[in-house]
């Protein structure tokens, strides 16, 4: 099973931070890891991050309107990637994130500030937005699927030679606008980002899920020249990652953001 | 250098091989040794139980030493091998040659002895005693002597290729150890200079550590040498009496006023005055505050001055001297010409234009004060404000330029002109700093005032079913919603923004949202808590309402604009740091107290360090040219007289908001000012939406 090596969250607002990701396995051995970043715009970013992170999380790997049966097959997995529309599962995942959304989470919140529920109910009615990324592992990490909305970056490495990173290319593609999955959308159908990739040619392949302000700027420095900073981060524990993102923020360098990274390795 | 020789004898021949071995080799070999045995002295060799340890280390001069020796003998010890090895293959050529030579010679002779062996033989076969002589011995004889003679020879040169070979060896072994001698040579030549280095940057530390020794002392020194600093105390305490005697004076106007009794021109002078008091209040406090705080905490003074940011700067990647070198020149000037200023009664200010009519506050007044004029003092000042300007002028945004050029066509003609803050002059960062760039946090939330209208025109039908006020009233209310709800977190409310709200009209001046002396705006977890009451729309979602409906008499603009010079004068103290407050005027009439250009001027020179004051102007309904609806003009041209008027007022539109504006469909002119004229109801809107859209949350 992939496991975890690396779990980094550093949030600009509240003591937490570590609720805006999931992971599942599923019966047939597949494997699930998501990574929400709420937007801070808005008013339950984080809440929406985290139920939207279990949603998809679950709904990748969990029962789907496919049988399952023979999947754990080459055979199998290849006939079940024909019959199916992979963009169609993370819509299903939200779906499901706003169902649950609905029914755990505002009635929470329309209670809270007392004498000012004209403010909950209108920001409920504006709702929260959230990125997501998304990876599926195969049982025998002989592939990964990816889905993404937003842009929230993961980066492909083979032992700590970066292969490639995506959805987005270059620092310049992060923009102040991304597309974002909201709480309260009724019934769009979100266009996500997916692609199939082969893990079977990689000797020790690693994924690493980031947030999009450092991914930015971690894509910042590979294009000034500086291929290594991913490789140090990923070498460094949380605590000192912490200190060195602090360093970096206070000489401007790094914009003062929620920072995540999610290191799974299959 | 004597070189020591031995000879050798070869075939008769001598020859001269160099000692390898010798003295000078010896002497050299034994310095070396002594050398390293002092240089590599370890915790090995401090002896049983570290009696017998050394007891004095070298110290690093005398390593270095120590290690410069040792290169050079090594130096001296490998030239004296390669001279010796070059001798030694030049006898070892020769010897080859000798041994070649006596190879021949030998073989001659065995040549000769064969053939005098064949003539034998010949001679006795012809004498008929070829069975009694057996040549076949001395054959066989010659024939093992030619063989050994070959062999001997062979064996000679290969000897001697051998030790050739090993002299090759030798050299090249010698050859490394002459690069390894030449690195650890230039190795030691390194650490001589980063000794010397050291040294140099220990006397230089040493010197700044006096240095900074006697800054942290200066005080003393001064106090002890120049008298006491409470000079500096004592003008602060005269700038203080004459705060009270103003306020004093204020007070007695105020009184005079509420009882009528008070002429034209002493309200003219109420207003000056209270321009007088909010400019005055805020340069007093930014200078006072600074001697203060510089006398309190000399190290505060490197935070004042933002120097430690650009030292960050320029340290963090590379030493940038030259920038370095800028800031002292900077700080120095502007240091020590700001003490010179400190004296702040020097300060006098222009008269703003007079009032026309009595206007009588609901709102507490501003801080009363007023300080004692003199033309000496302002012309220095506007000389000094110029200077600034001139030196900045250059690399200044377009908008600030053209900023800074209005302040020559204000109608006074000599006006005066708060400096930018003292932080930015000594750094000179007004030319460089990106304005409008800070992030509204809970820590450094921003100002937003909204000035309202309330004349008696503003009954007039706007829409189907709304008058101006009603309408208007509204979208500034969905402003203040739009704000709430930006604000409101799962976690709870975060201040990002701080509201006022101030109706103008008949002859009247009002704060919309009750605030007091003492709380001159609200933060907007309060405004959101007290609105005046909620409507529902058909969707059933609720929107407050905070701005009560009125429309009657004059338009006194002007007043409107004093209090908010006042208010956001105070608001900047308060909030050095953060985006600057925002102000909003939505009128459709022109000002019936007086012209409001002045007070417009100084309220967009009020400043926090992230820029100056923004200062909107929304004119709803008609214009009197016809000319339909004007929105972010980039020039006067075409517009009525109020309608220039209005222009001239308004702010230029910062960068972020004409990028906002450019994305929700509006043609942005590079000079383009956040004005419009003649506005509609959904212009309003649009106009009011992106006006309360400041910079980046966090």
């Amino acid at each position: 099973m992939a496991r975890c090596s690396l779990l980094f969250f550093r949030p600009f607002h509240g003591p937490a931070g570590d609720d805006r990701w999931a992971w599942r396995r599923g019966n047939t051995g597949r494997t699930s890891w998501v990574l929400c970043d709420g937007a801070s715009e808005s008013f339950d970013g984080a809440g929406w991050a985290k139920i939207l992170a279990e949603s998809l999380a679950l709904r990748l790997v969990g029962p789907s309107s496919f049988s399952s049966r023979g999947y754990h097959t080459a055979e199998g997995q290849k006939n079940v990637a024909i019959r199916i529309d992979p963009a169609d599962l993370p819509n299903q995942g939200a779906r499901e994130a706003r169902r649950r959304y609905r029914r755990e989470r505002i009635p929470q919140l329309a209670s809270h500030h007392p004498g000012m529920e004209w403010l909950n109910q209108v920001s409920l009615a504006r709702g929260s937005w959230s990125t997501a990324l998304a990876v599926r592992i195969s049982p025998f990490f002989s592939h990964v699927d990816v889905w993404a909305l937003g842009d929230t970056e993961l980066f492909v490495l083979d032992g700590w030679q970066e292969l490639l990173h995506l959805p987005l290319q270059k620092s310049s593609d992060f923009t102040i606008g991304p597309p974002l999955i909201a709480s309260s959308d009724g019934g769009t159908v979100l266009s996500w980002w997916y692609r199939r990739l082969n893990l079977r040619s990689l000797r020790r392949p690693r994924l690493v899920l980031v947030s999009d302000t450092l991914a930015s700027y971690i894509l910042e420095k590979q294009e000034a020249g500086d291929s290594n900073f991913l490789r140090e981060i990923l070498t460094l524990t949380p605590e000192n990652l912490a200190c060195r993102l602090s360093y970096e923020e206070t000489t401007g360098r790094l914009r003062r953001d929620d920072h995540s990274l999610l290191e799974v390795i299959p | 250098m004597n070189t020591q020789m031995i000879s050798i004898n070869l075939f008769g021949t001598s020859y001269e091989l160099p000692v390898i071995k010798d003295s000078t080799f010896e002497s050299l070999q034994l310095a070396i040794k002594e050398h390293r045995e002092v240089l590599s002295v370890d915790d090995k060799k401090k002896g049983l139980f570290n009696l017998f340890a050394k007891k004095e280390s070298l110290s690093a001069e005398e390593r270095l030493q120590r290690m410069e020796n040792l290169v050079e003998n090594y130096d001296e010890l490998i030239k004296l091998l390669r001279s010796k090895i070059q001798a030694c293959r030049r006898v070892f050529e020769s010897i080859g040659d000798g041994v070649e030579e006596e190879f021949l010679k030998k073989l001659a002779e065995l040549e000769k002895l064969e053939q005098q062996r064949q003539t034998l033989e010949k001679n006795f076969m012809a004498a008929g005693h070829s069975e009694s002589v057996n040549f076949e011995e001395q054959r066989q004889n010659i024939r093992n002597m030619v063989t050994n003679l070959s062999r001997s020879a062979i064996l000679i040169l290969k000897k001697l290729r051998y030790a050739l070979d090993a002299l090759e060896a030798l050299a090249s072994d010698d050859e490394k150890q002459r690069q390894v001698y030449e690195t650890l040579k230039n190795d030691v030549n390194l650490y001589r200079q980063f000794y010397e280095f050291n040294q140099k940057m220990a006397a230089i530390q040493k010197e700044i550590a006096q240095m900074t020794n006697i800054a942290l002392n200066f005080d003393s020194i001064l106090r002890d040498n120049l008298g006491p600093l409470g000079i500096l105390v004592d003008q602060i305490g005269q700038i203080d009496s004459n705060l009270s005697e103003s306020l004093a004076e204020i007070e007695k106007l105020s009184l005079e006023l509420e009882k009528g009794s008070t002429s034209s021109e002493s309200l003219s002078l109420v207003s000056d005055t209270l321009i007088s008091s909010i400019i005055s209040g805020r340069m007093r406090s930014d200078v006072i505050s600074d001697i203060l705080e510089n006398l309190r905490n000399p190290l505060s003074d490197t935070d004042q001055i933002d120097f430690n940011l650009r030292l960050a700067e320029s340290v963090s990647d590379e030493l940038n001297f030259a920038a370095l070198a800028d800031n002292m020149r900077i700080l120095v000037r502007r240091g020590i010409h700001d003490l010179e200023l400190s004296p702040l009664d020097s300060e006098a200010l222009a008269s703003p234009a007079s009032s026309e009519k009595p206007v009588s506050s609901a709102i507490p007044g501003p801080e009363p004060a007023t300080l004692s004029m003199k033309t000496e003092g302002t012309m220095t000042e506007v000389s000094e404000i110029t200077q600034i300007a001139d030196t900045t002028r250059e690399s200044r945004t377009s908008e600030t330029t053209q900023t800074a050029d209005k302040t020559q066509e204000t109608p006074q003609g000599q006006t005066w002109t708060p400096p930018p803050p003292r932080r930015e002059q000594k750094l000179g960062r007004f030319q460089e700093r990106q304005f409008y760039s800070a992030a509204i946090s809970r820590a450094n939330p921003t100002l937003v005032v909204f000035l309202l209208d309330q004349s008696g025109s503003m009954e007039t039908p706007f829409t189907r079913s709304l008058s101006r006020s009603e309408y208007l009233g509204q979208v500034v209310d969905r402003a203040i919603e739009e704000l709430a709800s930006r604000c409101n977190k799962a976690d709870g409310i975060r201040n990002y923004f701080d509201i006022a709200i101030l109706g103008y009209g008949n002859q009247r001046l009002e704060s919309l949202l009750g605030i007091t002396a003492k709380q001159p705006w609200l933060p907007i977890s309060e405004v959101a808590f007290a609105p005046l009451k909620i409507r529902t729309d058909e969707q059933g979602l609720p929107h407050p309402q905070w701005v009560p409906i009125r429309h009657e008499g004059d338009t006194p603009m002007c007043a409107a604009l004093q209090q908010a010079c006042y208010l956001v004068g105070l608001w900047c103290n308060t909030h050095p740091a953060s985006y600057p407050p925002t102000v909003i005027n939505i009128t459709d009439g022109e000002s019936t107290d007086g012209d409001p250009e002045m007070a417009a001027h100084i309220l967009r020179q009020l400043h926090t360090q992230d820029g100056q004051t923004l200062f909107f102007n929304l004119h709803v309904g008609d214009v009197p040219s016809g000319r339909g609806e004007i929105v972010f003009p980039e020039s006067s041209v075409g517009l009525d007289e109020y309608g220039a008027l209005l222009f001239r007022m308004s702010s230029p539109m910062p960068p972020h908001l004409k990028e906002a504006a450019r994305a929700e469909g509006f043609r942005i002119f590079e000079d383009a000012r956040f004005f419009a004229y003649g506005a509609g109801a959904d212009l309003a809107t649009r106009f009011l939406n992106l006006g309360t859209r400041p910079g980046k949350l966090v």
